[in-house]
């Protein structure tokens, strides 16, 4: 909505220079952040908060600034209802059939012999500085008025309503409405329409209609201001995508006592620039008398809100400010003084205690207050959905440090990507109303996502290691939806053991006990190498994640040209199962014996066998490493302990000879 | 025996001080004084062979000599080992300029960075850490929040909606949270204050994608619910926050606003990090960044997680974190957070 400072000066004296005005007008809530010089003139475009109607008109604006400048306010009502409304000749006949429910207030007046023509220069200067194009005479003054009330307004050509009648009502739903700017709509429910008979004539207050609109034979005319339902107005607005500087302010709430000063400056405006009589008397239909209310605030309520002290007289001069009428209970004594404040009916917003104590505040200015923290003492009792942040942390560095580098990306992602990966669309958690079809669906995996980082980069980057962690939307429908954090990770090359390597690092150092296992034809992992795949369990057996070569057929799926690991974990399932306690143990009293074997392994038999049928051959074996890989053999070093004595030699060649029959006789591993 | 002595001294001396090589020097010391087949020791081990009254005489003297060999080796060896050092500023000289061999460390993201430095300001502060799901019921995303259906406070966050097929939800009920503020009434109906929560999330609304504006980003919300909380304390609670992580050099502004769940509302402003106050695309030319709406809890929301508003208050607020990563990197784009190109992320 623009304003150009110029007309504002109409109603309200303006001292301070435009950027400061702009700066003490944003401190107080209303956001000037757009100016433009133009004519020597400054159009400023505030954006308004949802809460304030009547920031959307001049007089709204003109009364901020007064009270913020402390500079005197001609209040543009007071000129209205002082226009002459002079007793009509003639009584044109018409019907009103209100709805209230609809159209709480409606006040209307029927002028005729108005010449329909271009407006004076003056004025379509006004209009053109509010970015509106001028239309007729007309047609101008009602955005005239609007702007400067707030009160939406509307024209019809009297002769064309059907029976004189004018009938407020609700849309049934589907009926045809065509518009004065020649566009058609069907409305929705519950839209609120005016009838004459049998037609739809206005669809207020965004559109008005196309049969009963003004044309330059129009010689008499009913011009009406109306309130309209804020909640029915927003959701045909919203209904149709149709917004207008009407709806905006009826969204809000509009003054239902600026319909009759709104209506007399419109009747004066028209009777000067567009001739004619009046032929009705000003019929105003109200649901009932709109009359101010009374909000209490507490000074004691005040000042524990705010956390500064106030003097009653400048809290009163505050309110007054702001043309708001405080009475008050006790001057006398403070900490039961309570101000009584009268509240007009174009403050909507201010229904609260609370609403009057930001008044006090905002004018007072923020930037004016001393800064404290909370004295209270900090609560001890654990908060409700708690998360461990510094764990997740440390799995990040532990990733960092093992080279992986975080992406964060979408989790709305393509149905594409879901098809890509083998996951049926179907069955996976969606937005109705997306944005594009590149990001409709809730990932159920990372993994997508991973692929499409790991291709942007194959070009400038030989080495990739890339992690994610973050949610996957887990579940069918949504009655099943379940968010889990995974992490998961991807690395370029064949180097499974590298991968591998990392993960022992991570589960080690969070103290989580693991195994693993290849994977088998029955685990169905389309994403994986079926021979270059491990599954990884926690201790009680529960899946804990992958490691594995991609599958060739997934990587071919994204254009990826080398080998590449993949991995996941179940983030979730880590955080619930680690644990940073370190248990100490003391050096051995004994020394070790080490001794390296050499041993040949058949094909079929894994390491994790060999290492497994060597544990259980002795409990002085204390660890077992891969020393080195050399064709057919594999060299392990074994660690013989024993906590209570020196092993000698030859405690440890019995040692090392039952492994070997052991390794022999179960697995038909031979020493080399 | 004498005169063997004196030459065996004379060669090894005259062998020592020739040397220049410091492995030179060991073999020496072996062929003269080996334990078994040392030239010198071997002499000596054919003392006994002398008459007693030479014995003594002769002794001593190749004790003499050994020892005369024994220190002129150690001197040869300290002079060597000087001249080595002397030296190697020549001899194993290496080009310092050549590009280190880096440990091959990888990049957490500028979303992680900034999320572990403001929750380490407010750990300080006491606040502790929760966090709910994204999928979200529209009651505690907004009504809750005193933003009723049709409120017009609603139109800032346009919100997605999930499909309902399949499920026994009605269309509308649930949707992607627009602010994690969605959290509040639920932490609130589980935790008996005093609180004090900071909450970080993903948020989602139906908007188009520009520098400045994306469908999905992060945030982080807090609030206080507790006895004798003001407003003065929420603007020093902000300034506190923002400082520690901007530095003590940057200005804060308050303007007064309006958000459904907070009553009075703030809006507080930095000094933009990016063009310092010169004005800049990001800033919109004004030299000041929105980052952290905030306010005193409005009694309604109170209302709705069970507490009676004239015995508890307090406030919330909101910190982009996405926003809070932008200005912390200098990042003139929204986009750049969600681009997982190496060539961006190595930059942090």
């Amino acid at each position: 909505m623009l304003i150009p400072s110029s007309w504002l000066k109409e109603y309200v004296d303006i001292k301070l220079p435009f950027p400061e005005l702009a700066l003490k007008l944003s401190e107080a809530g209303l956001t000037v952040e757009k100016w433009e010089e133009k004519d020597g003139d400054i159009i400023f475009d505030p954006e308004v908060t949802p809460n304030r109607p009547d920031w959307l008109s001049l007089c709204g604006i003109a009364r901020e600034v007064a009270a913020l400048t402390n500079t005197h306010l001609k209040d543009p009502n007071e000129i209205a209802l002082n226009t002459k409304y002079k007793t009509p000749k003639t009584n044109y006949e018409i019907t009103l059939k209100p709805n209230y429910a609809a159209i709480p207030r409606m006040t209307s007046v029927i002028v005729q012999n108005v010449k329909v023509k271009p407006s004076p220069d003056w004025l379509q200067k006004r209009i053109k500085q509010i970015g509106l194009r001028p239309i007729n005479n007309l047609v101008d003054i009602t955005n005239f008025v609007l702007w400067t009330f707030g009160s939406p307004l509307h024209v019809f050509d009297y002769d064309k309503i059907r029976g004189h009648q004018i009938i407020v009502d609700l849309a049934k739903g589907g009926e045809p409405f065509r518009s004065l700017d020649g566009l058609n709509y069907t409305l929705p429910k519950n839209a609120i329409i005016i009838k004459d008979v049998g037609r739809i004539i206005d669809l207020p207050p965004l559109k008005g209609g196309e049969n009963s609109a003004i044309s330059p034979e129009t010689k008499n005319v009913l011009l009406h201001s109306i309130v309209c339902d804020p909640v029915l107005t927003r959701r045909t607005s919203q209904s149709l995508g149709l917004r207008s500087d009407s709806s905006a302010i009826s969204e809000r709430g509009v003054d239902p006592n600026g319909t009759v000063p709104a209506v007399k400056l419109a009747l004066k405006m028209i009777l000067d620039l567009a001739g004619g009589e009046v032929a009705s008397e000003l019929l105003d239909h109200k649901d009932h008398n709109f009359k101010p209310w009374t909000v209490e605030m507490g000074h004691n309520k005040l000042e524990s809100v705010l956390g500064l002290k106030f003097e009653p007289k400048k809290v009163v001069q505050a309110l007054v400010s702001l043309q708001l009428k405080p009475n008050m209970t006790n001057l006398t004594n403070k900490s039961n003084l309570i101000y009584a404040v009268e509240i007009p009916t174009f403050r909507p917003d201010l229904k609260i205690e609370e609403d009057l104590i930001e008044e006090v505040g905002r004018l007072y200015g923020y930037n004016h207050f001393p800064k404290t923290l909370p004295a209270s003492p900090v609560p001890t009792a654990k908060v409700a959905y708690a998360k461990n942040y510094d764990f997740e942390y440390e799995v990040k560095q532990i990733l960092q440090s093992a080279g992986y580098s975080e992406i964060y990306t979408y989790s709305l992602v393509s149905e594409t990507q879901l098809i890509k990966l083998g996951i049926n669309p179907g069955k996976t958690l969606r937005v109705d109303n997306p944005i594009s079809r590149d990001y409709e669906y809730l990932r159920p995996a990372l993994v997508g996502n991973l692929l499409d980082a790991y291709k942007l980069n194959q070009a400038n980057f030989p080495q990739i290691k890339l992690f994610e962690l973050g949610k996957e939307y887990k579940g069918e429908s949504l009655d099943k939806a379940k968010e889990e954090y995974w992490v998961w990770g991807i690395e370029s090359g064949e180097n499974f053991h590298q991968a591998k390597g990392f993960f022992e690092l991570l589960l080690n150092n969070i103290n989580i006990n693991y195994h693993l296992r290849p994977i088998e034809p029955s685990d169905h992992f389309n994403w994986c190498h079926p021979g270059r795949t491990a599954l990884v369990f926690t201790g009680d057996k529960k899946y804990l994640g992958f490691i594995g070569e991609a599958h060739p057929s997934l990587l071919a799926k994204w254009a990826i040209k080398n080998r590449a690991v993949i991995w996941e974990l179940d983030y979730g399932l880590l955080e619930k199962l680690a644990t940073s306690e370190k248990k100490y143990h003391p050096i051995p009293k004994y020394p070790p014996v080490i001794e390296d074997l050499s041993l040949i392994i058949p094909d079929d038999i894994l390491y994790s066998d060999v290492v497994s049928a060597i544990k259980r051959t002795s409990l002085l074996v204390n660890s077992i490493d891969l020393l080195d890989t050399h064709e057919d053999s594999r060299t392990l070093r074994l660690t013989y302990l024993d906590e209570s004595r020196n092993l000698s030699d030859k405690d440890a060649a019995e040692i090392r000879l039952k492994i070997l029959k052991t390794l022999k006789e179960k697995l038909g591993v031979k020493a080399k | 025996m004498q005169d063997k002595l004196l030459d065996v001294k004379n060669e090894a001396i005259a062998q020592i001080l020739a040397t220049t090589d410091p492995k030179q020097l060991e073999e020496i010391r072996v062929e003269y004084l080996g334990k078994s087949k040392g030239r010198l020791t071997l002499l000596m081990k054919r003392l006994p062979e002398l008459p007693p009254n030479e014995r003594g005489i002769v002794g001593r003297f190749a004790n003499e000599v050994k020892s005369s060999i024994e220190e002129t080796l150690a001197s040869q060896e300290v002079l060597l080992q000087k001249a080595r050092i002397q030296d190697i500023s020549k001899t194993e000289r290496i080009d310092v300029t050549l590009p280190g061999i880096r440990p091959n460390l990888g990049h957490l993201h500028p979303i992680a960075q900034v999320l572990h430095k403001v929750l380490d300001i407010f750990k300080r502060l006491g606040y502790q850490v929760s966090e709910t799901e994204e999928i979200q019921t529209d009651y505690y995303n907004f009504t809750s929040l005193n933003m009723p259906a049709d409120a017009p406070s609603r139109d800032t966050q346009a919100t997605f909606y999930l499909d309902t097929r399949h499920s026994k939800a009605q269309p509308g009920e649930w949707i992607l949270q627009t602010q994690v503020t969605s959290m509040q009434v639920k932490i609130l109906e589980k935790t008996k204050p005093p609180v004090r929560v900071v909450m970080p999330g993903k948020v989602y609304r139906v908007d188009n994608v520009d520098p400045s504006h994306g469908f999905e980003f992060w945030q982080i919300d807090g609030f206080i619910v507790d006895k004798n909380i003001h407003m003065t304390d929420l603007l020093g609670t902000i300034e506190y926050v923002l400082r520690g992580l901007y530095g003590s050099e940057i200005k804060i502004r308050f303007d007064a606003t309006n958000f459904g769940f907070v009553e009075p509302g703030v809006q507080a402003f930095m000094s933009c990090t990016i063009c310092k106050q010169k004005g800049c695309p990001f800033c919109k030319h004004t030299g000041w960044v929105e980052i952290l709406p905030a306010g005193m809890i409005h009694p309604n929301v109170l209302k709705n997680a069970g507490l009676d508003p004239n015995v508890w208050g307090g406030f919330a607020f909101d910190l982009g974190l996405s926003r809070a990563a932008v200005l912390k990197n200098q990042i003139d784009d929204l986009r750049v957070l969600t681009n997982p190109d190496l060539r961006i992320l190595k930059q942090f």
